[in-house]
C-alpha cells in the first residue's frame, strides 16, 4: 500500500513537473458509484483521469478517491455493461455517480472471420449460440444441442445412435450430390469435417455462425455452406480457479411400438397363410382362443435398457497480467440406450497465453482426444435386404409359438428367426463387434507482433492429427458369421480393421492495421496469406474363415485373407485474403472483403478463384432524427452481397482414373490376371461451385436493449454446382463430375430476445424462427428432374421415392397417391359369387387378382397425360415434401433466488417423413412376421374401412411408396430442461468453496408430434442431400436426466 | 522503385511456390495418359476388357439368363410380379436391360481406351497384333450385343474424354452390322489361332471365324434378311471345320462338367470361345459368375451346391428329344432334391414335362470349395463346335438346298447326342424308353432309403439302367427313371424294382428285399436261409428262414416301353432340313443363351412364343400355372428392348425404338 502511494505520488509529481498547465492546484476528489438501475454501489469501476493515464477503482461499497490535478479534469467512469460517465472533478454530481446499464448486448464482442467484432459495428449475419443455455444441455458433443439455437441454422441427427452424425446445414442445403456441411473454423483454424464429439461442449467459451456472404467470404472457395467458428476458453487474469463438474444420469428409450398381443398376432397368421397357421400355431389343439390373453414376447423389452451416462470434468485455470494457463480433462461415458453401444471421450486441454514484452504475445493451446464409439447400427447392414436390418427383426419376432405357455418358448429360438430369414437380434446386438476408436490431437500457436502505432502482424500455425481405427468383427453369433445363415455359410467368421489417418496443417500471417483518423473515422484493415494441407491416408485388412473366434480382431492373421485397403491422398490450399472496415461515426459502417484461393483439387488452369464481397450498415438509431423515439435503443439496417465458394469434392476430381482393384481379373486358364479399368471420368474443366449471396438484415432494440429483433432475408444462388452428374451410358461411365445445376435458398430469419420479467424473479426469453425455400434452378445436360431410389429393400431398389425437379426443392417424395381401399361398391359380383372390379374402377397389376379390401391407389394418368383406368408408373407423383416450412427454438431462463431454471423447446413444421416401417409392419412382410398393434384395424367384411388394407391386400411391392406412408414429421420438442441452485457465497466461502451448483437437467423430455414413428426427426441415409426424411429401422432417442454438479474453488 | 521492385519479386517468388506448392500428384490411382506404356499394362487392359463380360449385367447372370431366359426352351420360374425382362413386362426404366446396356458401353470404352494407346508401347509385334485382335474383337461382339438387343444404337469407336459429349444419335442397325462384320474380319488376321493359344478363354482365329458365321446368318435373318450373308457365314463356318482344330466332344455331358470343374478339352476343343469365371470368391479376387446358381436346380444345401432354381425347362423342350438321345436328361434335369436340400435326389416323374430345372452345370462337379452360395467358378460357353456345324448346315440348306456335307454335318451332331461314334453312319436306335410304375402294389418302402435300383432283364438288348425314387412320407415309389436308354431292344424288357431274396445271403438290418410280390424287412443282421419268406403280415421265423423278414408291404412294379429313334437324318426338303437345324439347335444349344436370338433371326418367335403359351395351357401343373404370364405378355415389341429410359433423358440424340414409344 504504501510503496503504491509513493509510486503514485511519484507520478504526480512526474505530472506537475512536466505539465506546463499544472498551475492550478491539485484537489481530492472522492465519492460513489451506482447503479442507475437499483441504486446499488458498484465495484471495480474504472475512474480515470482524461488525457492521463491516472485511475482508481471503486472500493465494495462504490466509493473512489482520486487526486484530480486540477478542478477542471474531467473524470471518466467507465464499467463494464455500463455506460460511461464523464465528469467535471468539480461537479457536484461526483459524490453520487449514477452508472446506466447499457444495451450489453451491443457491446458484446463477437468472434468473425479472422477477427473479433463488436456486436454494435457488425455489418454481416453473424449468430452467436448462447453458450450458457446450451451448455446446460447433458449432451456429449455440442452439435447434439445446437438445434433450434440459431435462426437459419438446422442440426438434425441422423437418428439417436451415440455418435451419430448430425447433419448441420446453414440456410439451406446448396449443393445435390456434395457435401453441404459448413466449415469449421476451431480457434481460428479452419477445418472441414472435424469430428465434434473431440470437443467437450463445456471448453466452448463461445460459438458464432457467420451465415452471409460478407461474414463468409474471407473463407473463399470453403465458405458457402456457412462457417461455424469455435472458440474454446481462455485462462483469465486472476487467482488460479479449480472447477469441477460432473454429472451422472440415465438414459431411456423415448417411445416403444405397439404390437400385435399373441391373440392378434395368430389371428392375423391365420388369415395371411393358413396352412402355416395350422402348422405353425394351431398344434398340440390350440384354437385361436387359446391365445387369448397369453403373454406375448416383446423384443424390444430385451434390446433397450436404461442405461448410465456420466462425465467428469476438472479445469485449472488463472493467470497474471502477462501469463494466462488453462488446465483441463475430462471423462465421459454414455451408453446406449440399446444394448451393448455407447460412446466414451477421454480429453484433455492446455493453453497458454503470454505476454512477452509490450509488442509481442504468442500462445498454445493443444487439445487430445481420444474417442470410443462401439455397437451395431441398426440403420446400416441389411445388405439391401430389409429383414437384414436390426429393429426389423426385434419387431418382426412373433410374440408367441405354437408352444403356448412352454417355458422352453424363449426369445432365442434361431429357427423361428430364420423363418422370417432373419436372425436373432438380441443375440445380433450382443455379438456384433463394430468399434471405432479416434485420436484427435488439435494443436496450434500463434505470435502477435504490434508495430507502427497501428499494425498488428499475426503468425499462427496449426496441426491436426485424426487417427482412426475401426473394427468389425462378425463370430458365429451374428447373422453375417453364423453358420445358420447364407451369408455365415459363405464366409464364416469375419473381421476386418481399417486404419486410416488424417494430417492437417495451416499456416496463416495476418497483418491488420487499425486507425481511428479524427472522431469520425475508424479504419480497420487486414491483410494475409495462408497455406494449408491435408494428407489422409487409410489402411486395412479383412478375413474371413476365422477359425478361433474367441481371439476376435487378433485371430485375422488366421483366418483367409479378403482383402487390403490401402488409399491415400492429399490436398493443398494457397489464399490470400483482405479485408476493410470503415466506419464513420459509428453510424456509417462499410465491410469488403476478398479472397482468392488456389486449390490442389482442380487443373492448373482452373485452380484460383476470386471471391469478393461487400456489406454497408446503417445504424438509425445514431441519426440525429432517432434521437427523439427514446424506446429505441437500437436500430441498425445491413445489407451485404458476396460471392463464396464449396471446394467439396475428390481430391484429384478433374483427373481420369485407371485402377486394378483387387477385387477384378479375368483369369485365363484359371490363372487370374489383375485387370485395369477406367473408374473415373476426369473433367479437366472442373471448378469450384460459387454461391452468391444478398442479405437483408434489420436490428433493432426497445427499451433499453430489453427487447431486441433480428430479421435477415436472404437469397443466395448457387450455380456451377459440382454435381456428380448422371452420364449416358453410352459413353462408358455412369456418372461424371460437372460444374452443372443451379440452387437457390431464399428465406428469413427471425431471433427475438426479450427480457420478461426482471427482479428477485427474472425470466428472460430467446425466440428464433428460420423459414427457408429450396429450389433447384438447373439441373445436368438435358436433364429436367432427377429421380433418386433408396435402398433399404431389393424389391425398391429400382423405385424411385425422391425427385429433385427444376423449379422444386432438391427432395421431394415421389409415388402414389393412396386412395383407401377397395370396397364392395367398386365390384360386382358375378354369377359364381366372385368379385370382379368393375370397368370403370381404375386398377393395378393383375386386374383380376384385386379384392375387396386391397389397396386402393388413384389413377391420374397415363401415357396420354389422362388417366387411363390403369394405376401404373405413369401415375407416380409428388407425395410429400421433407423440407419444413419453418424451424426454430425458444429458450426461457428463469431466476429466482438461487435458483435457476432453464427450458428450452425446438421445432420443425410442414415435414414430411417417410415412415418404411409401415410398409413391412401394416400388411406387409412375410409370413410368421408381427404386425404393428395399429394393423388390427385393417379391413375386414366386418369392419369396411379406408384405414388398412385387408390381410394380402398390399398390393404389388413396388407400388409401396404411396401418401399412406408418407406422415406429417412437424414436431415441438422440450428438448432441455435444466434446473440449478447454487449456494450463497456466505455459506460455502467456509469450505473454502467459491461457487458451489447443484443441478438436474433432461434432454430429449418431451416430443409433441403427430408423428407415429420412433421420431420425426430421423434419416437412415445422413447428410445425403437427395434422400432426407428417411425412417427405417434407426436409432431411437434416448430421454436423457443428469444429476451434476458444478464447483469452483 | 527498389522497394517495388522487391515486392513484385517477392510476390512473385511467393506466386510461383504456390503454383508448386498446389501441384499435388494423385498417390492411389493411375491417370490413363501415363498408362498403356508396357506390354503388361496392355494386357492388363485387356484383361479389363474381357472382365467387362463377367459381370452380373452381362455374362455373370443377365445376358445368359435374364435377358434371354424365357423363350420355346426355357422359363422363368420366380412368381414375383415386380416386371422382370423374364416376365416381358418391362417398363424403358427396367434396370437389368440398362445395367446390361451400361456394362456393354463400359466394355467398349475400355476396348476404345486399349486401341487408342495399342501403339504406345515398344514390344514384340505379334503379341501387339494379338491384343489389338483381341480388343477389335471383343468391341465387335459387344456391339453384336448391343445391335441385336436394342437395334440402332450409338457407335463410338474413340474412348470418351469428355463428360459433356452426352449426345450421342443412334446410328442405323445396318451400319453397326458391317463395323462389326469388318472389325471381326480385321481381328480374325491379328489374333493368334488356338493352338497357340491352347485354351478357349483368349479369342483365336477360328472362335473369331464362327463369330463371323453367327454374325453373318443374324444379318442373313431379321431384321436386315440380307440373305447373301448366307454365302458369307457358310464360308466363315466352312472356314473352321477346315482348320480341323476342333471336332465334337464324344461325351455331351462331359462339355458341361469340363466347364464346371474348369477343365480344359484339350483333345477335341469343342469350345472355340468361353468366358472363364475363377474361384468362389472367397478371396479378393470376385470372379466367379452366378448363372449356374440361379438357372441350376433348387438347393439350400451350400456342401453340394447352393442354387435358386430359376430356369424351368418347357414340356416343348423336353418333347424334342427322342427316346435314347442322351442330351436330354443332362441339359434338362432328371431330378429335384429331396427338401430342396442336400444330396438326395428326387426323381421328376416322367409324364410331368414341365417341372424340371435346366441341369447343364451341375454344381456337384465344382472343384472349388467351399462352395458359395452365390457365386460360382463354372466357365461359360460362347459358342462351340456343334454351333460352327449346325451353322454351316443352315447355310448350305439356305444357299444350295439340303447336300449331303449338310446332311452331314447335321448328323454329327445328332449320333453325339445318342452317345454314337460321330463319324460312322447310324439310321437308328432301339433303346427303352421309359417305365411306367403300376398302379398297384407299391407300400412299405423305407421312408429313409429314397432311391433304390431297377434292374432291366431280357428285351435283346444291353445296357439299360434306371433307377427309382422312394418318397420320404408316403413310403412309395414315386417315379422310375432311365439312367441309360441302352441300344438294341427288339421287345419290351423286364423291370424288376428293388432287391430280389436271395437264398444263403447275408443282409444287415434294416434291408428290403422282396420275394414275389412281398416286400420285406430285415430285422437283424445274418443270413438267409433257402426258405424264403411268404408271409402277407408279421414276422417270418428266424429259424426257418434264417433272419426275421418283416413283411413291409407290397413290391412296386413297372412296365418298359422301348421305341425306335431316328438318329441320322436323310432325304428332307430344304423346308423339313430347316425345321430340323431348328429343332437340332434347340437340343443341342438350349440354355447357352443363343434360342431367342435365333428365334428372332429365324422370324418364328412371336409364333413360337404363343405356341408355348397353348402348351402351357393344356400342361403345366397348377402350381406353375403363374408362369403362362411371361408368354401371354410377349409381344413384337419384345424382339428388342427398349433404350434405357436414364440415357434417352441424357442423350438427346437418341430417339427410343419406335415399338417402344
Amino acid at each position: 500500500m504504501k510503496s503504491r502511494l509513493l509510486f503514485i505520488l511519484g507520478l504526480l509529481l512526474f505530472v506537475c513537473l512536466t505539465n506546463e498547465s499544472s498551475a492550478q492546484k491539485p484537489i481530492r476528489v472522492s465519492g460513489q458509484v451506482i447503479s442507475s438501475e437499483d441504486q446499488k454501489p458498484l465495484a471495480g469501476v474504472s475512474v480515470k483521469i482524461k488525457g492521463t493515464s491516472f485511475g482508481a477503482t471503486t472500493g465494495a461499497n462504490g466509493n473512489f478517491s482520486i487526486d484530480a490535478p486540477s478542478p477542471a479534469s474531467v473524470l471518466v467512469f467507465s464499467y463494464v455493461g455500463f455506460g460511461e460517465v464523464s465528469l467535471s472533478a468539480n461537479s457536484k454530481s461526483v459524490a453520487r455517480v449514477s452508472l446506466s446499464p447499457t444495451s450489453k448486448a451491443l457491446d458484446q464482442v463477437v468472434v468473425i472471420g479472422y477477427g473479433v467484432q463488436k456486436k454494435r459495428d457488425l455489418t454481416g449475419a453473424v449468430g452467436s449460440v448462447k453458450m450458457a443455455d446450451l451448455q446446460k444441455a447433458p449432451v456429449r458433443s455440442f452439435e447434439e444441442a445446437l438445434a433450434g439455437r440459431l435462426a437459419g441454422v438446422t442440426a438434425a441427427a441422423a437418428d439417436g445412435q451415440p455418435g451419430s452424425t448430425i447433419n448441420i446445414v446453414v440456410r439451406g442445403n446448396n449443393s445435390l450430390t456434395q457435401d453441404n456441411s459448413p466449415l469449421y473454423v476451431i480457434d481460428g483454424f479452419p477445418i472441414e469435417n472435424p469430428d465434434n464429439n473431440a470437443i467437450n461442449p463445456a471448453e466452448i467459451e463461445s460459438i458464432e455462425v457467420l451465415k452471409d456472404a460478407s461474414s463468409t467470404a474471407i473463407y473463399g472457395a470453403r465458405g458457402a455452406n456457412g462457417v461455424i467458428l469455435i472458440t474454446t476458453k481462455k485462462g483469465k487474469e486472476g487467482k488460479p480457479v479449480l472447477t469441477y463438474n460432473g454429472y451422472y444420469g440415465f438414459q431411456q428409450n423415448n417411445k416403444k411400438i405397439d404390437m400385435m398381443d399373441p391373440y392378434e398376432f395368430v389371428k392375423y397368421q391365420s388369415e395371411r397363410d393358413s396352412a402355416n397357421a395350422n402348422n405353425t400355431y394351431f398344434i398340440n389343439g390350440n384354437t385361436l382362443d387359446d391365445f387369448r390373453n397369453v403373454k406375448g414376447i416383446d423384443l424390444q423389452d430385451s434390446l433397450f435398457r436404461t442405461s448410465p451416462f456420466r462425465s467428469h470434468f476438472l479445469s485449472l485455470s488463472g493467470g497474471s497480467k502477462d501469463t494466462k494457463y488453462s488446465v483441463s480433462g475430462s471423462v465421459l461415458n454414455q451408453e446406449g440406450i440399446l444394448t451393448n453401444s455407447g460412446y466414451d471421450r477421454y480429453q484433455g486441454r492446455v493453453r497458454l497465453d503470454q505476454r512477452v514484452n509490450a509488442n509481442l504475445n504468442a500462445g498454445i493451446n493443444v487439445n487430445y482426444s481420444y474417442l470410443h464409439q462401439f455397437g451395431t447400427s441398426p440403420a446400416l447392414g441389411g445388405n439391401g435386404f430389409y429383414y437384414g436390418n436390426l429393429l426389423y427383426s426385434v419387431w418382426a419376432f412373433r410374440p408367441v409359438s405354437g408352444r403356448i405357455n412352454d417355458p422352453t418358448d424363449v426369445e432365442s429360438d434361431d429357427a423361428d428367426f430364420l423363418t422370417l430369414n432373419g436372425f436373432n437380434p438380441i443375440k445380433t446386438a450382443r455379438n456384433e463387434l463394430r468399434e471405432k476408436f479416434s485420436d484427435v490431437l488439435i494443436s496450434d500457436a500463434y505470435a502477435e507482433y504490434s508495430f507502427a502505432k497501428y499494425f498488428k502482424l499475426r503468425v499462427t500455425g496449426a496441426l491436426t492429427k485424426n487417427k482412426i481405427k475401426s473394427d468389425a468383427f462378425d463370430n458365429s453369433q451374428t447373422p453375417r458369421g453364423s453358420p445358420l445363415t447364407k451369408s455365415g455359410k459363405d464366409n464364416g467368421v469375419s473381421g476386418s480393421e481399417v486404419n486410416s489417418q488424417l494430417t492437417s496443417w495451416v499456416n496463416e500471417n495476418t497483418l491488420t492495421f487499425s486507425k481511428k483518423m479524427g472522431v469520425s473515422n475508424q479504419l480497420d484493415a487486414l491483410a494475409g496469406f495462408t497455406t494449408s494441407g491435408t494428407k489422409v491416408s487409410s489402411f486395412g485388412a479383412a478375413a474371413n474363415h476365422i477359425p478361433n473366434e474367441d481371439l476376435g480382431i487378433s485371430g485375422m492373421d488366421e483366418g483367409q485373407p479378403v482383402s487390403i485397403t490401402s488409399t491415400s491422398s492429399a490436398y493443398s490450399l494457397a489464399s490470400f485474403l483482405g479485408r476493410v472496415n470503415y466506419s464513420f461515426r459509428s453510424k456509417y459502417l462499410f465491410t469488403a472483403s476478398f479472397r482468392a484461393d488456389g486449390s490442389s483439387k482442380f487443373a492448373p488452369e482452373n485452380r484460383w478463384s476470386y471471391f469478393p464481397s461487400g456489406a454497408v450498415a446503417w445504424r438509425i438509431s445514431d441519426e440525429k432524427f432517432m434521437k427523439g423515439l427514446r424506446f429505441l435503443s437500437n436500430a441498425k439496417l445491413r445489407v451485404s452481397y458476396g460471392s463464396t465458394g464449396n471446394n467439396r469434392v475428390s481430391d484429384f476430381a478433374y483427373l481420369s482414373r485407371i485402377n486394378l482393384p483387387a477385387s477384378l481379373g479375368y483369369s485365363y486358364n484359371n490363372q487370374p490376371m489383375n485387370a485395369s479399368i477406367l473408374t473415373a471420368l476426369g473433367n479437366p474443366n472442373l471448378k469450384w461451385e460459387t454461391t452468391n449471396q444478398t442479405d437483408l438484415g434489420l436490428d433493432i432494440g426497445l427499451f433499453n436493449q430489453r427487447i431486441s429483433l433480428e430479421v435477415d432475408a436472404y437469397r443466395k444462388i448457387t450455380s456451377n454446382l459440382l454435381l456428380d452428374a448422371a452420364v449416358p451410358g453410352s459413353i462408358g461411365f455412369s456418372t461424371a463430375l460437372k460444374n452443372i445445376g443451379k440452387v437457390q435458398n431464399q428465406g428469413l430469419e427471425l431471433t427475438l430476445n426479450t427480457v420478461n420479467v426482471k427482479g428477485k424473479f427474472n425470466w428472460n426469453t430467446n425466440f428464433n424462427i428460420g423459414f427457408n425455400r429450396n429450389k433447384v434452378l438447373a439441373l445436368s445436360d438435358n436433364e429436367t428432374q432427377r429421380l433418386t431410389t433408396a435402398s433399404w429393400d431389393t424389391y425398391t431398389t429400382n423405385v424411385p421415392l425422391y425427385i429433385a425437379e427444376i423449379g422444386h426443392p432438391i427432395a421431394r417424395f415421389w409415388g402414389y397417391i393412396w386412395d383407401g381401399n377397395y370396397q364392395y361398391a367398386d365390384f360386382d359380383q358375378n354369377t359364381s359369387g366372385t368379385y370382379v372390379l368393375k370397368t370403370a374402377v381404375p386398377s393395378y397389376g393383375t386386374r383380376t387378382s384385386i379384392k375387396p379390401g386391397d389397396i386402393k391407389f388413384k389413377d391420374i394418368s397415363g401415357p396420354q397425360g389422362v388417366p387411363d383406368g390403369v394405376v401404373d408408373a405413369y401415375d407416380r407423383t409428388i407425395i410429400g415434401d421433407p423440407n419444413p416450412d419453418f424451424t426454430g427454438g425458444f429458450s426461457n431462463n428463469f431466476t429466482y433466488k438461487n435458483f435457476d431454471l432453464n427450458v428450452f423447446f425446438n421445432f420443425s413444421v410442414g415435414n414430411d417423413v417417410i415412415n418404411i416401417n409401415r410398409i413391412k409392419f401394416e400388411g406387409g412382410g412375410q409370413t410368421n412376421q408381427n404386425m404393428y398393434a395399429t394393423y388390427i384395424n385393417r379391413w375386414t367384411p366386418d369392419n369396411q374401412n379406408n384405414t388398412y388394407f385387408r390381410t394380402g391386400g398390399s398390393g404389388p411391392v413396388d407400388y409401396a411408396y404411396s401418401t399412406r406412408v408418407i406422415e406429417d414429421g412437424s414436431y415441438l420438442k422440450l428438448k432441455t430442461v435444466a434446473l440449478g441452485y447454487s449456494f450463497s457465497p456466505k455459506i460455502i466461502s467456509k469450505i473454502s468453496v467459491s461457487n458451489l451448483r447443484v443441478y438436474v437437467s433432461a434432454q430429449n423430455l418431451l416430443t409433441f408430434t403427430k408423428y407415429q414413428g420412433f421420431d420425426p426427426e430421423v434419416n437412415k441415409f445422413g447428410n445425403d442431400a437427395l434422400r432426407p426424411a428417411f425412417d427405417f429401422s434407426v436409432y431411437p432417442y434416448a430421454r436423457t436426466v443428469t444429476f451434476g454438479l458444478n464447483a469452483s474453488f | 522503385m527498389k522497394k517495388i521492385a522487391l515486392s513484385l519479386l517477392i510476390l512473385s517468388g511467393i506466386i510461383t511456390s504456390c503454383k508448386k506448392f498446389l501441384d499435388t500428384k494423385p498417390t492411389d490411382f493411375i491417370v490413363p495418359e501415363q498408362y498403356y506404356n508396357t506390354e503388361q499394362q496392355l494386357n492388363e487392359a485387356l484383361a479389363g476388357v474381357y472382365g467387362s463380360l463377367t459381370t452380373v449385367a452381362t455374362y455373370g447372370l443377365q445376358q445368359n439368363f435374364y435377358l434371354v431366359g424365357t423363350t420355346d426352351e426355357s422359363y422363368y420360374k420366380l412368381s414375383t410380379t415386380s416386371p422382370h425382362p423374364l416376365y416381358y413386362n418391362i417398363t424403358p426404366a427396367e434396370p437389368r436391360t440398362s445395367n446390361t446396356w451400361n456394362d456393354l458401353y463400359k466394355g467398349i470404352d475400355r476396348a476404345n481406351y486399349l486401341l487408342a494407346n495399342i501403339n504406345k508401347p515398344a514390344m514384340d509385334e505379334q503379341h501387339r497384333n494379338a491384343i489389338k485382335g483381341e480388343a477389335l474383337f471383343l468391341r465387335a461382339y459387344m456391339y453384336y450385343l448391343l445391335v441385336t438387343q436394342w437395334g440402332d444404337v450409338p457407335l463410338l469407336l474413340t474412348p470418351t474424354v469428355d463428360g459433356r459429349q452426352v449426345n450421342n444419335p443412334a446410328t442405323p442397325a445396318k451400319d453397326i452390322y458391317n463395323q462389326v462384320y469388318n472389325d471381326m474380319k480385321a481381328a480374325k488376321d491379328l489374333v493368334n489361332d488356338y493352338t497357340t493359344n491352347g485354351t478357349p478363354v483368349h479369342v483365336s482365329k477360328t472362335a473369331v471365324e464362327a463369330m463371323l458365321a453367327r454374325v453373318c446368318l443374324k444379318m442373313a435373318g431379321e431384321p436386315l434378311l440380307d440373305v447373301a450373308k448366307y454365302t458369307d457365314a457358310r464360308a466363315w463356318a466352312d472356314s473352321v471345320i477346315q482348320s480341323h482344330v476342333h471336332s465334337l466332344n464324344p461325351d455331351y455331358k462331359q462339355i458341361f462338367i469340363n466347364e464346371s470343374a474348369d477343365l480344359f478339352d484339350n483333345s477335341y476343343k469343342e469350345v472355340l470361345w468361353e468366358i472363364d469365371f475363377y474361384g468362389n470368391n472367397i478371396g479378393a479376387l470376385q470372379a466367379g459368375g452366378r448363372w449356374s446358381i440361379y438357372m441350376g436346380v433348387r438347393n439350400t444345401d451350400k456342401d453340394i451346391g447352393y442354387s435358386y432354381g430359376y430356369q424351368g425347362a418347357t414340356g416343348y423342350l423336353y418333347k424334342l428329344y427322342a427316346a435314347g438321345d442322351l442330351r436330354r436328361d443332362w441339359a434338362i434335369s432328371p431330378y429335384n432334391f429331396l427338401g430342396n436340400a442336400g444330396t438326395t435326389k428326387v426323381l421328376v416323374v416322367p409324364t410331368d414335362a414341365y417341372s424340371r430345372n435346366e441341369g447343364k452345370w451341375r454344381r456337384e462337379y465344382e472343384t472349388v470349395l467351399p462352395r458359395n452360395t452365390e457365386f460360382s467358378p463354372a466357365n461359360y460357353p460362347i459358342i462351340r463346335y456343334s454351333d460352327v456345324l449346325l451353322m454351316f448346315a443352315e447355310a448350305d440348306n439356305e444357299i444350295n438346298g439340303p447336300t449331303a456335307r449338310s446332311f452331314d454335318a447335321l448328323n454329327m451332331v445328332r449320333r453325339r447326342g445318342f452317345g454314337l461314334s460321330v463319324t460312322t453312319p447310324v439310321v437308328s436306335v432301339s433303346v427303352v424308353k421309359d417305365i411306367t410304375l403300376s398302379a398297384t402294389g407299391n407300400t412299405g418302402y423305407l421312408k429313409t432309403v429314397p432311391t433304390i435300383p431297377v434292374t432291366l432283364s431280357g428285351g435283346g438288348g444291353a445296357g439299360a439302367s434306371a433307377t427309382a425314387s422312394v418318397s420320404t412320407t408316403t413310403g412309395k415309389v414315386t417315379a422310375i427313371a432311365i439312367s441309360n436308354p441302352g441300344l438294341g431292344y427288339t421287345s419290351v424288357p423286364t423291370v424288376t424294382v428293388g432287391t430280389p431274396w436271395q437264398p444263403n445271403t447275408s443282409y444287415p438290418a434294416g434291408t428290403q428285399v422282396f420275394n414275389g410280390n412281398n416286400l420285406y424287412t430285415v430285422t437283424t443282421t445274418g443270413s438267409s436261409t433257402t426258405t424264403a419268406p411268404t408271409q402277407t403280415s408279421g414276422t417270418s421265423d428266424p429259424n426257418v428262414t434264417g433272419i426275421g423278414f418283416t413283411y413291409a408291404g407290397a413290391k412296386a412294379t413297372g412296365t418298359a416301353s422301348i421305341a425306335t429313334a431316328t438318329v441320322d437324318l436323310n432325304g428332307l426338303s430344304q423346308d423339313a432340313f430347316r425345321t430340323a437345324i431348328r429343332d437340332e439347335r434347340a437340343r443341342e444349344l438350349c440354355f447357352e443363351g443363343i434360342r431367342k436370338f435365333d428365334l428372332i433371326r429365324w422370324g418364328i418367335f412371336i409364333p413360337q412364343m404363343k405356341m408355348i403359351e397353348a402348351d402351357m395351357n393344356t400342361n403345366l401343373p397348377a402350381s406353375l400355372k403363374y408362369a403362362v404370364r411371361e408368354y401371354t405378355n410377349v409381344s413384337e415389341k419384345d424382339k428388342l428392348f427398349p433404350i434405357p429410359t436414364l440415357e434417352l433423358s441424357l442423350n438427346s440424340a437418341l430417339q427410343q425404338n419406335p415399338l417402344w414409344k
